[in-house]
């Protein structure tokens, strides 16, 4: 039990793996064998392919890419002449609208058209050309070479287009990516009302850039990785290199580098198969689509892991305080962001054992009520016919059923629901004598502490526990209610994000980080980084002197 | 850990296969407010219940028949013994009898005079009940005729009683609130012996057992009266009026009080409104025959002055101080002397003295405390402190007399 840090999701994968194998084989073998051995063929054309150069008669390279392709409708192929020492058959291959058609027509198209041999003193022979192209008609920043017809594939699909000329083995990449991408929003899933109103998008060149404004330092690395054998997704994790644990950096890596998957559409997925821990409630990264907020991570030594296609970058390590702390606590003053940090963090208990106390109290410790409401609540429960754990169920299962409608409903039909919920679980059940009032208002304040959390994620946990917590205080009271919370308590003390504790800085202690945990102290005192992440470069400020001064001058 | 996946299952199985330990849903309880003990000729003992409907006292709650039953509802049952009793109630109830939130137990004059212990034991030892449940004695009445009367502004007879007894204790003083711990702990204490308070019923008893007794503007009340004396266990007599307050001046408990003081010759002309008071207890075990000194220190405010005074002058207030102490010293000589005529050591002096000097009271006075106590030697002292005097100094007569002579 002590070495628990295990690796659960790779093992799937290979079983996994090993099943399609099976499964594609079995497949096949059931098919007819002409179909197989076709399939053998393509298979022996694509070795030959990656070993091969690109054809010098261009035709051929067409065919073979159209054919690798399908032949699809959106691959433009665009053939033209321009002068050199003769006239040069070229051929432009393209994705259409995953360029740019301006930057297309204007920057190679037009330059490449209009050529002439007359400035140069010497002429350009025919072999010469790509180099010449790139070197004086191209007037782009990202021009790469290609070397065979994979890599002419790769960077097709990648978005880049590719100018093929008669007479030469290699081919030229040119970043002329573009194409509608949703632009940069407001944040949708952590609204602020003080900082910025930026947030990332779709595309993780914007979202690096949004990072990169943020921060203008040479330490700054950005690292891409691709993920996934059918869909090549971009993976960047970015981290500030002069405060960050190597080792930190070395887990990452080499679990991101671990991961095998045929396609990563969301960070969500990503996060699953390198987390810790896989049986558990609790979330093991934090994600956030606020660049202000991974910028503030990244200056305390913790890593940003970006996935395109999405706009929730992950952080890692996430640490269970982290949960309850909002991007705008630094900047509002300390005193309202302490006194928020602890509301969210007692908001969390009770959207987590609301419904649990009031059945321990109702049907067991119904001595720890004052009198007078225990009358109140006594005569509610008058004539209601099911006992208090069954009635809390199923208004709590009633609640999950029209949140659930109310998230993927659409916004025309969401305010029925809304009426049909707040008549039917406020008004409707309780004159019906269905559930007792009281019932209603912890199911509602349940419900409202559940949205009152910064993040959905821990939100969901508590979502989850309440059900065997409610389970749980119904047959064994405070007692099992208290034992539950232990068991919770120390499976949170097990947790373990890429080896750091996630409870730290409560459990193990650390002093110093404290001071921004529950409590936010103000800006000035808050010298250091996180004990742990943030070994090589501890110190956040130097302890601030010039306001001390400022007061000093002014009382003279 | 695969033991732990193995054992899920069997820990699965153990939330529902338990039972549900003291579950009771709170539509099965009945809530006991008032417990009444009597003791029929047989030497029984005579239980009586007072059950809340809560329906009917819940603010607010509108529907389930509302105003058409009583608020409260009486069971009575008999048995040798209180536990007896109890379960014997069930005969007639149709919930569990559920006694965290009772708030009196109240003992008949007859019980106890016979002996007040038979009935104590179950009441402390029973977990549901509260060690905070008011213990009173019924003085002239019966416990079951008092959990039978409808009070006018809480709805609950106990309710009523347990706030009556905060109420008086804070504001008049001649009743000290006695739970069931502290009586147990009075009769546990060295030479100590318990003090209750007393209800009795006053207006018209008819009418207070029914339901129109609040409809009318001048009902049957129930009403502190005096404290009883006991000696082992058994009633000896009671102690009333402005004796009664001499304990808790004693027991350094009052918390304020009015105390009337003769002025000029008015016998009733000042009225003195304490409001804060300190007490200290000594003991001198020096010789065989010890003696106790009480020095209370009251803070006091004048709340009327019948009488034309100059109360300007600081002269007039020692004056007053001086008659203040010594009305208080009588009161509190009164008390020592009616404990000692009971010769029941209700006001602690024995654990006083056995916290003096423990050696000899366990050697020397214990065995003959009985002969001691009646002819203890107490001294009493009083200092007070007339601090201020409401919203004017003098009083009006002594402006009117000033105006005079021009």
């Amino acid at each position: 039990m002590r070495n628990r840090r295990k690796r659960p999701m790779i093992k799937t994968y290979k079983k996994l793996t090993d099943m399609v194998a099976e499964k594609s084989f079995g497949e096949a073998s059931s098919l007819q064998t002409e179909t197989f051995s076709e399939e053998i063929h393509s298979v022996e054309q694509k070795i030959e392919r990656k070993e091969g150069k690109l054809s010098p008669v261009l035709h051929v390279t067409v065919d073979s890419v159209k054919k690798s392709l399908g032949n699809p409708v959106d691959l433009i192929v665009r053939e033209f002449e321009f002068e050199l020492q003769q006239k040069v058959t070229a051929t432009l291959l393209f994705l259409e609208e995953m360029n740019d058609p301006q930057l297309l027509n204007e920057f190679i198209l037009a330059p490449l058209m209009s050529l002439t041999s007359d400035k140069q003193s010497t002429p350009v022979p025919v072999s010469h050309a790509l180099h010449y192209i790139k070197q004086n008609a191209v007037a782009l920043g990202r021009v790469l070479d290609v070397e065979n017809e994979e890599e002419l594939l790769e960077a097709l699909l990648a978005g880049f287009s590719v100018l093929l000329v008669e007479g030469n083995t290699k081919g030229l990449k040119m970043g002329t990516t573009g194409g509608r991408m949703r632009g940069i929003e407001e944040p949708t899933s952590e609204v602020v009302i003080r900082g910025p109103k930026d947030s990332f998008t779709e595309s993780m060149k914007t979202n690096i850039s949004l990072i990169r404004r943020r921060v203008r330092s040479p330490d700054l690395r950005v690292e891409k990785y691709k993920i996934g054998d059918v869909t090549h997704t971009d993976v960047a994790i970015i981290y500030l290199d002069n405060i960050v644990n190597p080792l930190l950096i070395k887990e990452i890596k080499k679990r991101i580098n671990e991961v095998k998957t045929d396609g990563l559409l969301e960070s969500g997925q990503l996060e699953e198969f390198i987390q810790d821990e896989t049986v558990t409630v609790f979330p093991q990264f934090m994600n956030t689509e606020r660049p202000d907020v991974v910028v503030g991570n990244l200056l305390e030594g913790r890593v940003g892991i970006m996935v395109n296609g999405t706009p929730f970058s992950l952080i890692a390590p996430t640490q269970f305080i982290q949960f309850f702390q909002s991007s705008e606590d630094y900047y509002m003053r300390y005193d309202i962001s302490t006194f928020l940090r602890l509301l969210r963090f007692s908001v969390f208990l009770i959207s987590l054992i609301a419904p649990s106390i009031y059945i321990a109290l109702t049907t067991f410790h119904q001595a720890m009520i004052p009198t007078t409401l225990l009358f109140g609540i006594a005569a509610q429960r008058e004539g209601v016919p099911f006992p208090a754990i069954a009635e809390a169920l199923v208004m709590e299962i009633t609640f999950e059923i029209l949140r659930e409608a109310g998230i993927r409903m659409p916004r025309a039909v969401g305010v029925a629901v809304s009426i049909v919920g707040a008549l039917v679980l406020g008004q409707a059940a309780v004159q019906a004598g269905l559930v007792s009032p009281a019932m209603v208002i912890v199911v509602g304040i349940t419900a409202v502490a559940s949205f009152a959390i910064p993040s959905f994620a821990v939100a969901t946990s508590a979502r989850l526990l309440r059900f065997p917590l409610m389970i749980i205080s119904s047959v064994f009271g405070f007692y099992g209610l208290t034992l539950a919370l232990i068991v919770i308590i120390a499976h949170l003390t097990s947790l373990r994000s890429f080896g750091y504790p996630y409870l730290s800085p409560f459990a193990p202690i650390q002093t110093q980080d404290l001071k921004d945990s529950l409590f936010r102290f103000p800006i000035t005192k808050l010298f250091k980084r996180p004990e742990k992440l943030a070994k090589k470069n501890e110190t956040r400020t130097q302890p601030y002197q010039v306001k001390k001064k400022r007061e000093e001058e002014t009382t003279r | 850990m695969n033991f732990l996946k193995c054992s899920l299952p069997l820990f699965i199985c153990l939330l529902f296969l338990t039972g549900c330990w003291d579950q009771n849903e709170l539509d099965e309880l009945s809530i006991v407010m008032g417990i009444g003990i009597n003791i029929d000729k047989k030497g029984d003992l005579i239980v009586t219940y007072q059950v809340v409907n809560p329906t009917e006292v819940a603010p607010g709650i509108t529907g389930a028949g509302g105003g058409k039953q009583p608020v409260f509802t009486v069971y009575e049952a008999k048995g040798r013994n209180l536990m007896e009793a109890t379960r014997k109630a069930t005969k007639q109830t149709s919930r569990r009898l559920f006694f965290a939130h009772a708030r009196m137990l109240v003992f008949s004059e007859k019980l106890a005079k016979d002996s007040i212990y038979q009935a104590l034991d179950m009441i402390s030892r029973d977990p549901e009940v509260r060690s905070t449940i008011q213990v009173l004695i019924a003085r002239d009445t019966t416990p079951s005729k008092i959990l039978r009367t409808f009070t006018a502004i809480d709805k609950v007879t106990s309710d009523e009683v347990a706030t009556i007894l905060k109420i008086s204790e804070k504001n008049w003083g001649e009743n000290l609130q006695q739970d069931i711990n502290e009586v147990l702990q009075s009769i546990i204490n060295e030479g100590g012996q318990p003090l209750i308070n007393g209800i009795r019923l006053t207006g018209d008893k008819e009418l207070a057992v029914t339901a129109q007794n609040y409809e009318v503007g001048d009902p049957a009340r129930i009403q502190l009266s005096g404290m009883g004396v006991f000696k082992e266990g058994k009633l000896k007599g009671w102690i009333d009026g402005p004796e009664a307050r001499g304990i808790l001046w004693i027991k350094g408990k009052l918390v304020s009080s009015a105390i009337t003081v003769p002025c000029q010759g008015n016998k009733n002309g000042y009225s003195i409104e304490v409001v804060r008071s300190n007490t200290e207890l000594s003991a001198n075990t020096k010789s065989n025959e010890p003696s106790i000194n009480i020095r209370v220190y009251p803070e006091a405010n004048i709340a009327e002055a019948n009488c034309a005074v100059n109360l300007e002058k600081p002269s007039e207030i020692s004056t007053i101080e001086k008659t203040f102490n010594a009305v208080i010293e009588k009161e509190i000589n009164k008390t020592i002397e009616a404990a000692q005529k009971f010769d029941s050591d209700i006001l602690g002096f024995g654990e006083l003295l056995y916290r003096e000097n423990p050696k000899k009271w366990r050697h020397v006075y214990k065995q003959k405390y009985e002969q001691i106590f009646p002819k203890l030697k107490v001294n009493v002292h009083v200092d007070s402190r007339i601090r201020r005097s409401g919203m004017r100094t003098s009083p009006f007569l002594f402006e009117e007399k000033k105006e005079a002579p021009k």
